[in-house]
């Protein structure tokens, strides 16, 4: 029971028009573990990680699929039935830090409203562990803080508060949907090591969605390259980033600004865009914009299982992809 | 920041509008002690006796009506029906119209459309012929009236919410909330209601002077508040009857109604512009 997966998804499927923009994806994240998503925007991270907390928007529908928390079900639950679980063993952050908080509730009172979810509280514990928690995540006077506005804070402040609302109930699992993707680059790395940090000592799973190839170095354990709704590659983070498997992999690395190079470089973006759900080409769905493209590749997709075990990658031409980079 | 909230919600400009309002309030309130006599005694003595009569040590300020009673102490009485009346039925239909309406914005799909159909539906009546027909349904009387207004009223109100709603569902803050584990209630109680409140009493204003106005015409159609029971709209209605030989009858409830809906309606604009300034 104990090293039953924090999450695992099975063949999970979310459409949109009867279109699955997810599709048949499978993923886990172990106890303690961080699970890196990648991929360009709009090849279905989002809805993914909504998918597991059966919150996705009204013109989706998750169609087909098995989700697993701690070793049970949980897609088969209710509404009412996932408000238990949401919060409590489940917490989410998202992008938008000053967004993400109610514009006229005080920092504080968003933090114990968290509490309550849970149950009754008395406002003074409510209150010390609120304040607590703040410290915990790093911001000063938590004490003043509490009282003050979201408007009141900086963007870095909020993503901080947004962490402490979500893990101030020690949820087994945090989603990050792009956590730093709308902080400058300072802020970003403190808050990826205040991730880090809270994960070593609470002991939290994290499936951390991201763009960012160099967050994924940074603090993930695995990574999972995701495209046009499908998972690509998977494995160690080391073994992906040494040696990739999947040219879109090796592409998305390209992107990724190398420390000993010049700063303000243009980096090279990968040629064309996510095809959307509708457009998709038949074989594999890379090959439009893939650069070892060949017959086979437009006539039977990739199977998803070459390689070895902890390190897959559905591609035709894995050994040709050191080419690519 | 007090003295800018002041500044910026009553601007010297608006001030004399306040103290009008502020009048009517405090008259409405305290009604049996400052109105001079009974508002309902009458004295066949001093029927339709012009502003400043003296009959009998009793002086008719603003005259008297065709039974001789007080036209002031009636009007002042009037002040306190026409609030209330007003007060009551934008509590009640703001109370049932915001809640409908958030409801509908949140849950969407089925429940949403029944009620927004709803709404479409009770607009598309009339609203003065709905009151009317429903009075005639259930009878005159204040607390009827209220009724009336409040359930002819409320689908302004959700519309307003709806809209409002629907725009915050799609706000990161809602979101976290879910994501927390709040339930529907929940997040409409304490993320939503809060944060659509401002153009929810954009509507309260604008409906005040619209509720007075109502009542005045219910009563002034002998479908509101029944005789004797002052309102201006009754009182205005039996003036009617003497506008050349009283004119004083009509004229000074017809002053009231017009200096109070004058001055919820500017107030209200400005409020408007409160709001809308703040996005
Ligand atoms: N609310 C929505 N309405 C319509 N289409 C959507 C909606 N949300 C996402 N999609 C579509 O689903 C696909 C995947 O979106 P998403 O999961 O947000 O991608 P990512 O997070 O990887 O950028 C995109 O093609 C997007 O256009
Ligand atoms: S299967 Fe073919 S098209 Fe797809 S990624 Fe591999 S080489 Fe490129
Ligand atoms: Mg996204």
């Amino acid at each position: 029971m104990t090293d039953a997966p924090v999450l695992e998804m099975r063949d999970v499927t979310v459409s949109i028009n009867g279109n699955p923009v997810v599709d048949h994806l499978s993923l886990h994240v172990d106890p303690g573990e961080t699970l890196a998503l990648v991929g360009e925007s709009g090849c279905g991270k989002s809805l993914t990680a909504l998918s597991v907390l059966n919150l996705l928007p009204d013109v989706a529908t998750r169609s087909a699929g098995a989700i697993n928390l701690q070793g049970s079900r949980i897609d088969t639950l209710s509404q009412r039935q996932m408000d238990a679980v949401r919060g409590s063993r489940i917490g989410m952050i998202f992008q938008e830090p000053v967004a993400s908080l109610d514009p006229l509730m005080r920092i504080g009172r968003q933090i114990t409203e968290a509490l309550r979810l849970s149950g009754p509280v008395s406002s003074t514990e409510a209150e010390k562990r609120a304040i607590a928690m703040l410290d915990r995540v790093g911001i000063r006077e938590p004490a003043l803080r509490v009282t003050q506005y979201p408007f009141e804070l900086s963007g870095g402040m909020c993503q901080r508060v947004m962490i402490a609302i979500a893990m101030i109930r020690q949820p087994a699992l945090l989603i990050a949907d792009e956590p730093t993707t709308a902080l400058d680059v300072t802020i970003q790395a403190q808050i990826l090591e205040l991730m880090a940090d809270l994960r070593r000592d609470l002991g939290t799973a994290v499936l951390l969605i991201t763009h960012d190839m160099g967050v994924v170095a940074e603090i993930a354990d695995r990574i999972a390259v995701m495209y046009a709704g499908r998972i690509v590659e998977t494995g160690p983070v080391n073994e992906v980033l040494g040696t990739p498997a999947h040219p879109y992999t090796a592409l998305l690395l390209r992107t990724v600004p190398r420390i000993d190079g010049p700063r303000k470089k243009m980096l090279p973006a990968i040629e064309g865009i996510v095809p959307e759900a509708t457009d998709w080409p038949e074989g594999c769905r890379f090959r439009d914009r893939c650069p070892l493209a060949t017959e086979i590749c437009a006539e039977m997709p990739p199977l998803a299982a070459k390689g070895r075990e902890s390190h897959r990658a559905a591609c035709w031409h894995s050994d040709r992809v050191a080419e690519v980079a | 920041m007090a003295a800018s909230f002041i500044s910026r919600m009553a601007p010297p400009r608006l001030r004399i509008f306040y103290a009008i309002l502020a009048i009517f309030v405090v008259v409405a309130l305290f009604a049996p002690w400052i109105a001079p006599e009974n508002p309902n005694s009458q004295n066949l003595l001093g029927r339709l006796k012009p502003p400043g009569s003296d009959v009998r040590g009793i002086t008719y300020w603003i005259g008297s009506d065709e039974l001789g009673r007080d036209l002031l102490s009636r009007v002042i009485y009037g002040a306190r029906v026409s609030l209330m009346v007003a007060v009551l039925s934008v509590v009640g239909s703001g109370l049932v119209g915001t809640s409908l309406g958030m409801i509908a914005g949140y849950y969407r799909g089925v429940t949403g459309t029944v009620i927004m159909r709803l709404v479409d539906i009770v607009l598309s009546v009339p609203a003065i012929l709905l009151a009317i027909i429903t009075v005639a349904i259930m009878g005159p009387g204040l607390v009827n009236v209220v009724i009336v207004l409040a359930f002819t009223r409320w689908p302004r109100y959700a519309r307003v919410a709806y809209g409002q709603t629907l725009g915050l569902m799609s706000l990161p803050y809602v979101r976290l909330s879910q994501t927390m584990g709040a339930a529907g209630p929940w997040v409409i109680r304490r993320h939503i209601l809060p944060n659509i409140i401002g153009p929810i009493m954009v509507v309260v204003t604008l409906e005040i002077g619209l509720m007075v106005l109502f009542e005045a015409g219910l009563s002034f159609l002998g479908l509101g508040v029944q005789p004797p029971t002052p309102s201006w709209g009754a009182i205005l209605s039996s003036g009617r009857n003497y506008m050349t030989t009283a004119w004083w009858i009509a004229i000074f409830p017809g002053l009231c109604l017009f200096t109070l809906i004058l001055s919820v309606n500017v107030l209200g604009d400005h409020v408007r512009d409160m709001v809308e300034k703040r996005r």
